[in-house]
This record gives structure tokens, C-alpha cells and sequence, in this order.
């Protein structure tokens, strides 16, 4: 049934895209876009189906999707234990939250140069980057999630005589796992938008850098095959984020996308 | 202190709360003006001091973070454990921060980039939040453009930069557009949800009130979206600032983005770090007054932080 809910929404959807892209495809062609600049969608196909041809595209994806998929790792191994510490231990908290605000707004964009010098120009600086981008949001909706926790379920498993650490792998993190994820969504999309001005600022490969090189040489058609990708990559990346929301989070009930 | 008043003749701290409540009230009873600084005082002075030690007390993390930033590069440098150069000691940021403020330099680049940043936050505000009014009202056109907007909130603003600066060209419009562009998904979105969310009695009892459409729009469906609206207004605020760095990044002459990058690049490592705090500071006023705005504006108390 949720297959099927799903296939329709999709088919819903059909029309909108088709005409999105009917669009893409006529105006340019009439001359109302400047076909150099903004070339016709089928022209951007052919250009993708090249890059998918001689392999291009795929180097690229698999390194972006390396340092993304590094940081990501890194930072839920570092962040839902602090963020279940935190949210844990509230004195703690109020101790770091000042600290945690002033880090959270420090874009890390500005301290990709910062990244660079420790760390070097190879890889690690841009999966630091990732980590130290994608952390925020994990943690601070850990803690909100651990806060948030049903104190019924916590007073239930303390009659029991739980000890603390089955109370926190099998109650707190269970109850907390809903809002922990929207974290982990949220920071998916993030991470995408980073990694792309990362590996464009400074880098020589990944989806960014194939976007960057192909608008120095002029080749748009190919630029925006690798728009087309990230694009695609990003959808991606959401619903199968969602889908395994809604399979871990079955008991709980369904997760809108 | 001669003059008796029916106040004197109870304990110091009835006195104060009697006092306090009339306080509250506005209206102090007639003291003598000697009693009444006196009391005034007493009341002020307790808050205060506690507020001061409050405050101190909550930013200790901050004075810590602070205090080992100072103590490492220092002990570094001490013992060669790691080249400081990377990374100086908390006191030469901070006075690399305090030069750039006296002489101008900071101005310069803040201005150009507050600019950026808030007309194209702006635009996005003026087009989106009446777009997804429109779109939200009606169910056939949501459907119709839900999978296209997915697709484009998808895609990272930054990669259709080089796109705008070819359509635009390198000048400010392309920045504002780009700006505009990352602010306007969220907004947009969240507009759409709130709409959607809206209780459809208030429509129905605005329609038989036969109000016009206009109105409908600004009087009940404008407030009732609101919390919604201002959440997406929020994430746009914020990815807004991202997206001016790293569009300053790669292709500015001015802007705080541009000094990160400048100064780095001529290995002026306080400099880049005085910038880089400088950008913290902008994002946590942006944050601030977001959150003012929010709480001086939404009709619905029940709004959270």
C-alpha cells in the first residue's frame, strides 16, 4: 500500500517536471535564452550521457561521495554520543550551550582556509570540513531529542532497575532516535551545499570541481549535466534517508518526506 | 530617615516587598527621597549583581575555550609540539580584530556584505512568501510544482553560481541573485507547509464574512502561516550568510568572505582569524534578531524560541 502511495505521488508529480523540462527545452530553442549560456535540456542529456560514457562523471561522484560519506561517519561517531551526553547531563550543557551557539554559527565555510593550513590540501581538510558541517545539526537535535525523551519511559525502566547504560542504548536512544534522524536528514542536505563550494574553492575533483573546470573551459552543456547530478544526488540522498527513517522508525509511524 | 511612615514599623524585608509591590505598581509611597534612593536601590541592585554574575557564569565556557586557545599555541611554541604560526594565540586574533576595527577595514567589508546578504534575503522574502500563499491555497497547482520545487531546493546554490555570474555577469547582481536564490527554498517551502497546515475553519468563516480575496489573503492567511513562515525564514537567514561566504570566496574583490579568503592566501593568519570571528559575530546577530523580530511580531504566544 505504501508503494503504491508512493508510485502515485510520483505520477502526480510527472506533469510538473514534464513541463519544467518541456520548457528548458523550447525556450532556449526560440532564442528567449541565449542557447550558449542556457543550453536546451537535450543538449545537456547528450552531455551527461558523454560524461557517463567516458567514465568522468562516475571519478567525480565517487570522490565527492567519499569525503562526504567520511565526514558523515565521523561526525554521527562524535556527535550522537555528545549529543546523548549532553542532553544526558543538563549542567553540562548549560555549561557549553554559549560555546556550542558561537561554533554553530561559525560558518564553516570560513574555516575551510583554517582547514587548509591544519590539515593540508588533500583530503582530509575537505572531510574535516564535512564533519565539522554536518555535526551541528546531529548534535543539537540529539540533545533536543534525548531532553525530550518521555519521562513515563524513563521512570518505567528505572523500576525495573535498568542499569545506566542498557537505560541509554535501549531506552534514551530509541526514544530519541526520531528527532536524532530529522538531525541527520537536515545535515544530508547541508552537507551537499558545502561540499560543493569546498571542492570549488579549492580541489581537483569531485562533482564541485567537475562544475568549476567545465565553466572555466566553457563548456556549459557538461556544467550543467553536473548541476543536473548533484540535483539528483541530493533527491537521492533524501529519500533514502527517509525511507530508512520510516523502516527504523517503524513502531512510531510513518515520517513525511 | 525622621519621618515615620507606616512602612517603617515592619522588618527590613517586609518593608522591601510592600515597597516592591507598589514598585511594580508604579507608584512608590510617600518617602522621604533619602528612603526611597535607598529602596530603589536595595530593589535594583540585588538583580543586577545577580544578573552580572549570571551571565558571567553562563559564558564561563566561552572564557575557557578562550583561555586554552591563549594557553596551547603558547605551549606549543614553548616545547615545538606544532607549528603556531597555524594557529595564534587567542590575544593576537583579538587585537588583529581590534585593528581592523579602528581602521576601517572591517567596516568596509561588513557593509558590502550586509548588503549582499540582506537584499537578497530581502528579495527572497518579497517573492517566496507570496508565492507559496498562491501555491499553497490551491492543491492542484501544490501537486503540480511539489516535485519541481524538491528538485531545486536540492540543488545547492552554489553550484548554479558560475550560471548567474554567465547570465549576470561577476558584479553585485549575480551575488544578490544567488543570495536570493538559497534564501527563497526554505521561505518558499515552509510558507507552502503552513498554508497547508491552516485551519480551514478560519477560511471558511473569513468567506462568509465575504471578505475579498486580498484580504483573505493578508489579514487571515498571512497570520496563520506565520509561525510556519518565520521557521523557513530562519533556515534562509542562516544558509543566506553561507552562501555569501562562500560566493565571496570564490569570486569578490570586498566582503567579509573575500577577507578570510585575501588574508589566508597572503598568510595574515591573525587577520583571517579576526575575520573569521567577525563572521561568527554577524551570524549570532543575525540569529538574535531573528529571534527578536520573532517574538516582537508573532500574534501566537504559543510560538517557541
Amino acid at each position: 500500500m505504501n508503494r503504491s502511495h508512493t508510485l502515485g505521488r510520483i505520477a502526480q508529480g510527472l506533469p510538473g517536471i514534464g513541463t519544467f523540462l518541456g520548457l528548458w527545452e523550447v525556450l532556449p530553442r526560440l532564442g528567449l535564452f541565449n542557447q550558449e549560456y542556457l543550453p536546451p535540456f537535450t543538449r545537456v542529456v547528450i552531455a551527461l550521457w558523454a560524461i557517463i560514457i567516458n567514465g568522468t562523471l562516475l571519478t567525480h561522484v565517487a570522490i565527492s561521495l567519499e569525503r562526504s560519506l567520511g565526514g558523515f561517519v565521523l561526525a554521527t561517531v562524535v556527535a550522537v554520543p555528545m549529543g546523548l551526553l549532553l542532553g544526558w547531563y543538563p549542567r553540562v550543557e548549560e555549561f557549553l550551550d554559549p560555546l556550542l551557539q558561537l561554533f554553530r554559527q561559525t560558518s564553516v565555510l570560513a574555516l575551510f582556509p583554517v582547514f587548509i593550513l591544519v590539515f593540508g590540501l588533500g583530503e582530509l581538510s575537505k572531510v574535516f570540513l564535512i564533519f565539522w558541517a554536518v555535526q551541528w545539526p546531529i548534535l543539537l537535535n540529539t540533545i533536543l531529542g534525548v531532553r525530550e525523551v518521555d519521562p513515563l519511559l524513563l521512570k518505567t525502566a528505572r523500576s525495573m532497575n535498568v542499569s545506566r547504560l542498557h537505560m541509554l542504548t535501549k531506552v534514551v536512544l530509541p526514544a530519541a532516535f526520531p528527532a536524532m534522524f530529522l538531525g541527520i536528514r537536515l545535515a544530508a542536505t547541508y552537507s551537499i551545499l558545502v561540499l560543493v563550494a569546498a571542492e570549488m574553492i579549492g580541489a581537483k575533483s569531485g562533482l564541485g570541481y567537475l562544475l568549476f573546470e567545465s565553466e572555466q573551459l566553457f563548456k556549459i552543456p557538461t556544467m550543467f549535466a553536473s548541476i543536473a547530478t548533484m540535483s539528483i544526488l541530493g533527491l537521492g540522498l533524501n529519500y533514502g534517508l527517509v525511507a530508512i527513517g520510516n523502516r527504523v522508525n517503524a513502531w512510531k509511524g510513518a515520517v513525511n518526506g | 530617615m525622621a519621618s515615620t511612615t507606616p512602612e517603617q514599623s515592619g522588618t527590613l524585608v517586609q518593608t522591601l516587598s510592600q515597597s516592591r509591590q507598589a514598585w511594580s505598581e508604579n507608584s512608590l509611597p510617600a518617602l522621604n527621597p533619602l528612603t526611597r534612593l535607598a529602596l530603589v536601590v536595595a530593589h535594583s541592585a540585588t538583580p543586577i549583581g545577580a544578573q552580572v554574575l549570571m551571565r558571567v557564569r553562563r559564558l564561563a565556557s566561552i572564557f575557557l575555550f578562550a583561555a586554552i586557545w591563549e594557553a596551547i599555541p603558547r605551549l606549543a611554541g614553548q616545547f615545538d609540539l606544532f607549528d603556531a604560526t597555524f594557529i595564534p594565540p587567542c590575544s593576537t586574533v583579538v587585537k588583529a580584530f581590534v585593528e581592523i576595527c579602528l581602521d576601517g577595514t572591517l567596516i568596509k567589508h561588513a557593509s558590502i556584505s550586509l548588503e549582499r546578504a540582506s537584499l537578497g534575503f530581502a528579495l527572497a522574502n518579497v517573492v517566496a512568501i507570496p508565492l507559496g500563499l498562491a501555491i499553497g491555497s490551491f492543491r492542484m497547482v501544490e501537486r503540480f510544482c511539489d516535485p519541481i520545487l524538491q528538485t531545486f531546493r536540492q540543488t545547492a546554490a552554489m553550484a548554479l553560481f558560475p550560471v548567474f555570474i554567465m547570465l549576470f555577469g561577476i558584479g553585485e547582481p549575480s551575488k544578490i541573485i544567488l543570495i536570493y536564490w538559497g534564501a527563497q527554498w526554505p521561505i518558499l517551502l515552509s510558507t507552502i507547509a503552513g498554508v497547508k497546515a491552516m485551519d480551514p475553519l478560519l477560511i471558511k468563516a473569513a468567506k462568509s464574512m465575504n471578505v475579498s480575496t486580498s484580504q483573505l489573503f493578508r489579514k487571515v492567511m498571512l497570520p496563520a502561516a506565520f509561525p510556519s513562515i518565520f521557521t523557513g525564514m530562519r533556515l534562509a537567514a542562516t544558509n543566506s550568510i553561507l552562501i555569501l561566504i562562500a560566493a565571496e570566496m570564490i569570486g569578490a574583490d570586498r566582503g567579509l568572505g573575500y577577507l578570510v579568503y585575501d588574508s589566508q592566501v597572503r598568510y595574515e593568519i591573525p587577520l583571517m582569524y579576526a575575520g573569521i570571528g567577525s563572521l561568527s559575530l554577524l551570524g549570532l546577530a543575525v540569529n538574535y534578531v531573528m529571534t527578536a523580530v520573532e517574538k516582537h511580531i508573532s500574534w501566537d504566544r504559543r510560538a517557541k524560541r
